[in-house]
């Protein structure tokens, strides 16, 4: 049991730290993509408004909740892998 | 310089490639003709080609062993270990040693009327350190030429080529683009840096010639 609790406290750290990299890379990603828009669009007026806008709509979209694909991948593959062994 | 360089290179992917070998899985098509357990000592280096199936097993010197024993279509002999891997590492989740042992002894058959069985194992044999590979699962077959494919070992090798392959591209990019101007910018500055003190000295022995009487 405690081999099992190690696991998964590793893995639950790890995919964290993954995590949160992601998600930060992501983010910055958007914010580049919003001012490159207003500089191509030639945009006038709030530009600090119209990327808080932006990354507010990032905040809720589908995109950003994909990230968590980084803990749903890695858990189900093992939770995979020990069906596969050991049930079939 | 560039000989250690590359012995060191070698040296790196042959133990990469040593280790991919041991750890991911294989198949071999064998007749399984009899299954045995040993008390197996545990106390010296070849402990890490062991498994650990509990926690309480890190600690044993000694311990039995289940062992299944196979020829193959050639009539070569091939010993396998039935061990958990547990959570630990490699990654086999395995739990279902005795399952397997019982599967083990229900495909026992002669050489008169053999019975073909896929045996995916992962690890070595090798006489010299006794050590095993470690059976994973058995399933019969239809003779000794129908071997299955081993499609996880070839996704996972593509797709760490991939990965590996990815991650060269942009660390060389990234080289080219921030170390390599980096560096010839430095010995700009250390050639500039050269050629003021040379020139400098030149002045300063002029002056100093200057003072000798000529």
């Amino acid at each position: 049991m405690f081999g099992f609790i190690r696991l998964v406290l590793i893995l639950l750290v790890g995919l964290t730290v993954v995590y949160g990299a992601v998600s930060l890379y992501s983010r910055e990603v958007r914010r580049a993509k919003l001012k490159r828009r207003w500089k191509d669009k030639g945009l006038t007026g709030d530009r600090a408004a119209f990327i808080q806008r932006g990354l507010r709509q990032y905040d809720r979209s589908f995109r950003r909740k994909l990230i968590l694909l980084v803990y749903i991948v890695p858990l189900g593959a093992i939770a995979l892998l020990v069906y596969v062994i050991n049930f079939m | 310089m560039r000989f250690i360089k590359w012995a060191f290179l070698i040296t790196f992917w042959v133990l990469f490639g040593a280790f991919l070998h041991y750890t991911l899985p294989q198949y071999d098509v064998v007749r399984i003709v009899n299954t045995y357990e040993e008390r197996q000592e545990l106390n010296d280096w070849t402990r890490i080609f062991w498994s650990k199936p509990d926690d309480q097993s890190a600690q044993l010197i000694n311990r039995d062993v289940q062992f299944i024993q196979g020829v193959r279509p050639s009539g070569r002999a091939i010993v396998y270990r039935n061990e958990d891997t547990g959570w630990s590492w490699p990654p086999y989740f395995k739990f279902d040693t005795a399952n397997l042992y019982t599967d083990a002894n229900d495909s026992i058959s002669t050489r008169a009327n053999p019975e073909w069985v896929a045996v995916m194992h992962y690890g070595w044999r090798n006489e010299f350190l006794s050590i095993f590979p470690n059976a994973v699962s058995i399933k019969p077959v239809a003779g000794p030429e129908d071997k299955p494919t081993n499609w996880f070992s070839i996704i996972f090798l593509v797709l760490l080529a991939a990965v590996m392959w990815a991650i060269y591209v942009r660390w060389r990019r990234f080289r080219r683009a921030r170390i390599d101007p980096m560096l010839e910018s430095a010995e700009d500055s250390l050639y500039a840096a050269g050629d003021a003190i040379s020139e400098r000295q030149g002045r300063f022995r002029r002056w100093l010639d200057s003072w000798k009487s000529k």
